[in-house]
């Protein structure tokens, strides 16, 4: 099956929750919609549910289009966020629900249930109640009534969000076990870029109603359409600055008060229509690197220099928070290191050689990205 | 002692490293509680606890208006247990209370979810007219002009559709039906079911319509298991006032024709207008004792938390089958 949203569209009051959206969620695909609370991702999903209704364009199933039609006859299963499983049923009945509601033979719900407990590892629990289970042991069960029933499409509504960070890790791997198994489309909502990024086959962008950009975990990150979405997906977030572009002679300089940087003639050939002007230059902290361990030719032309403020130890390496000076009062910058930095650097000046192949550059009043429209094109 | 000092102390006593309170400071604490529970004591002893332990003392003795009162035992519970009339009006409670319930207690339920399936502006305007507190008493008379059986709106009813003249409430054989119909219309404790079902999270509901749930299958699985502590909550008041109801038959048919509709609580206040003190509180034990059994029975026997793990049987407990 696959789902198809064309210019979708839901209104509360005059307000538009979700504002003509448009994507594809293919043949087996985990379609991620991600963005900040109140971005309408969740409407969104509760559209292609048919818990809300559409006021405005067309949702297809299998090129077939149901806007009107029931959620029981979408033949889809959800896990909601408060997991919604009855407190008054045992987890045998929870999890049997959907398979009641359609009449399924007794006979078959004895043999199903027990089988998609086994696999979120609830069998044990069947016959308990769910105020005597755990958080994570809830969201199995939810997990187990969405798998037992065979939908032709799963949703999820930041399934995770209710869980601590070690369970939150185990039922990821169980939802896309759930996901491997199934192979049907998935489109799961989450706040969480880096869930997002993780489990997603495909995701999409959302802020106020719009979809930002769509496309791979890879796409969103290497090449992001605008500021918003080079902010909001990569931890720590993009280092984002104000900066000017000079013309000298063949070459394309990016101006700041702390640094100058010769962009690359690759770069340099979209920018023809703002050289002179103001633009923003995006800099992920992984491109910024300690002039040694650069994996390029670093000089005069491709490093900065920033006042470090703390180093934060990671499992790779450390990231290093730092200050240059901007055109008003100083600009944090971050930085990932792939080793430790020693404390003692605490407080002084190190040179960051930045990977000019990888910067980022938006319109500075439209903040779209230079690189990608023109690339679009 | 001021707010002040009450707020230092409640920190004192949380984060434990002041020294403990001294015995002074505890005892004034104390005092404070019970000047602060004084007035609910004191009003429930003098009006509450005092008549109840006054009238058990009186149902013992021969208590009348004047003169001495000497102990006479069971005597009183004896001419009461023996008195056919006492017989019959408890039979008159027992039928009232079970009809009632029968009748009408499903009522508001319904009322509830069936609002609950309205718009929200819809809803409101019905709330206002189907919860509107009536008055018990209007009620009852209004139903008396309605049950009468010369110009009353029934009987009129009941010829232009072609019956014969019905007797209604001078019918000893219908009188507790028709006593019992105008509880149709008193959806007041709809109200308390509404509230409860507002409070079920609307995610059951769209998890059931997902799982492929229709309306009743959504009614029967979701609201009314939600509603269960509720019901049953009302149950038992229901019982409870059903087996005490006076003032209907007292205002429609004064327990007529013939004692048919005299219930026990009207029974115990003929024989106080008779000045039997003794015979009126021993019935009223008896009444109390008999309400008293059918709470713990319903009590013992219906589990009122849906939530709760399933009863382990006997065997399992011995066996130590049980998952826990």
């Amino acid at each position: 099956m696959t789902i198809t949203a064309s210019r979708l569209t839901k209104r509360f009051g005059d307000k538009a929750a979700v504002d003509g959206v448009d994507f594809e969620v293919g043949e087996s695909e985990f379609f991620v919609l991600v963005g900040p609370s109140g971005c309408g991702k969740t409407t969104t999903l509760r559209m292609i549910a048919g818990l809300e209704s559409i006021d405005d364009g067309e949702l297809r199933m299998n090129s077939v289009v149901v806007n009107e039609t029931r959620p029981r006859d979408r033949d889809i299963a959800m896990v909601f966020q408060d997991y919604a499983i009855f407190p008054h049923l045992s987890v045998h009945e929870n999890i049997a629900y959907g398979l009641r509601s359609r009449r399924l033979a007794s006979s078959v719900i004895r043999q199903r249930v027990p089988d998609a407990a086994a696999t979120f590892r609830i069998e044990h629990l069947l016959r308990r109640k769910p105020r005597q289970l755990s958080g994570g042991e809830r969201q199995r069960v939810a997990l187990a009534r969405a798998l037992v029933r065979d939908a032709q499409a799963y949703l999820y509504d930041e399934p995770l969000s209710n869980l601590d960070a070690q369970l939150r890790h185990q039922a990821r791997e169980d939802i896309l076990a759930l996901h491997q198994r199934q192979r049907k489309p998935t489109v799961y909502v989450t706040h969480d870029q880096s869930e997002a990024m993780s489990m997603a086959d495909r995701m999409a962008v959302m802020r106020s109603g719009r979809i930002e950009q769509v496309g791979t975990p890879r796409e969103l990150y290497e090449n992001p359409v605008s500021t918003f979405v080079a902010y909001f997906i990569g931890t720590p977030s993009i280092n984002l600055f104000q900066a000017t572009l000079r013309a000298e002679v063949e070459d394309v300089w990016l101006e700041a008060p702390a640094f100058s940087l010769r962009l690359p003639p690759s770069r340099a050939r979209a920018l023809a229509g703002h050289v002179g002007g103001p633009i923003t230059a995006g800099i992920r902290p992984e491109d910024l690197h300690p002039p040694r361990q650069a994996p390029f030719e670093v000089g005069e032309h491709n490093t900065m220099t920033a006042r470090v403020d703390l180093v934060e130890p990671t499992t790779a390496g450390s990231t290093v928070y730092a200050t240059m000076p901007g055109p008003a009062g100083d600009l944090d910058v971050a930085a990932s290191f792939g080793a430790r930095l020693p404390d003692r650097f605490v407080g002084q000046e190190v040179p960051l050689a930045v990977d000019l192949e990888k910067v980022h550059l938006f319109d500075a009043v439209t903040e779209r990205s230079v690189l990608v429209d023109a690339r679009a094109a | 002692m001021t707010t002040d000092t009450a707020v230092a102390d409640a920190t004192a006593a949380e984060d434990g490293a002041q020294p403990p309170a001294t015995p002074s400071r505890s005892r004034r604490r104390r005092r404070q509680l019970w000047i602060f529970l004084a007035p609910a004591v004191l009003l429930n002893l003098v009006w509450g606890w005092y008549p109840l332990a006054t009238s058990f003392v009186l149902s013992f003795t021969d208590a009348r208006l004047r003169g001495d009162v000497t102990f006479t035992g069971f005597e009183s519970y004896e001419r009461m247990i023996n008195d056919p009339l006492v017989a019959q009006a408890f039979r008159v409670s027992i039928i009232f209370a079970v009809l009632s319930i029968v009748l009408t207690f499903v009522v508001p339920i319904l009322v509830a979810i069936l609002l609950m399936e309205m718009p929200r502006r819809t809803m409101r305007w019905m709330m206002l007219l189907w919860f509107l507190p009536l008055s018990s008493v209007g009620t009852a008379i209004l139903w008396r002009y309605v049950y009468n059986t010369d110009y009353g709106l029934l009987q009129s009813i009941a010829t232009g559709l072609g019956f014969d003249r019905q007797p209604f409430l001078n019918s000893s054989d219908q009188v507790l039906f028709w006593l019992v119909i105008p509880g149709l219309v008193l959806y007041g404790p709809g109200l308390i079911y509404l509230a409860t079902l507002q409070s079920v999270p609307t995610s059951y509901y769209e998890a059931a319509e997902i799982e492929g749930a229709g309306f009743w299958r959504k009614i029967w699985t979701i609201s009314l298991p939600r509603m269960r502590p509720v019901i049953l909550m009302m149950l038992m008041f229901a019982v409870i006032g059903n087996l005490q109801q006076f003032e209907w038959p007292m205002l429609m048919t004064d327990g007529g024709p013939g004692g048919a509709s005299r219930t026990a609580v009207m029974y115990v206040y003929d024989i106080l207008n008779q000045l039997r003190y003794a015979d009126a509180t021993a019935l009223s034990i008896l009444l109390f004792a008999l309400i008293m059994l059918v709470v713990a029975v319903m009590r013992f026997a219906i589990r009122e938390d849906p939530d709760a793990p399933p009863r382990r049987s006997l065997r399992e407990l011995v066996t130590r089958k049980g998952d826990h």
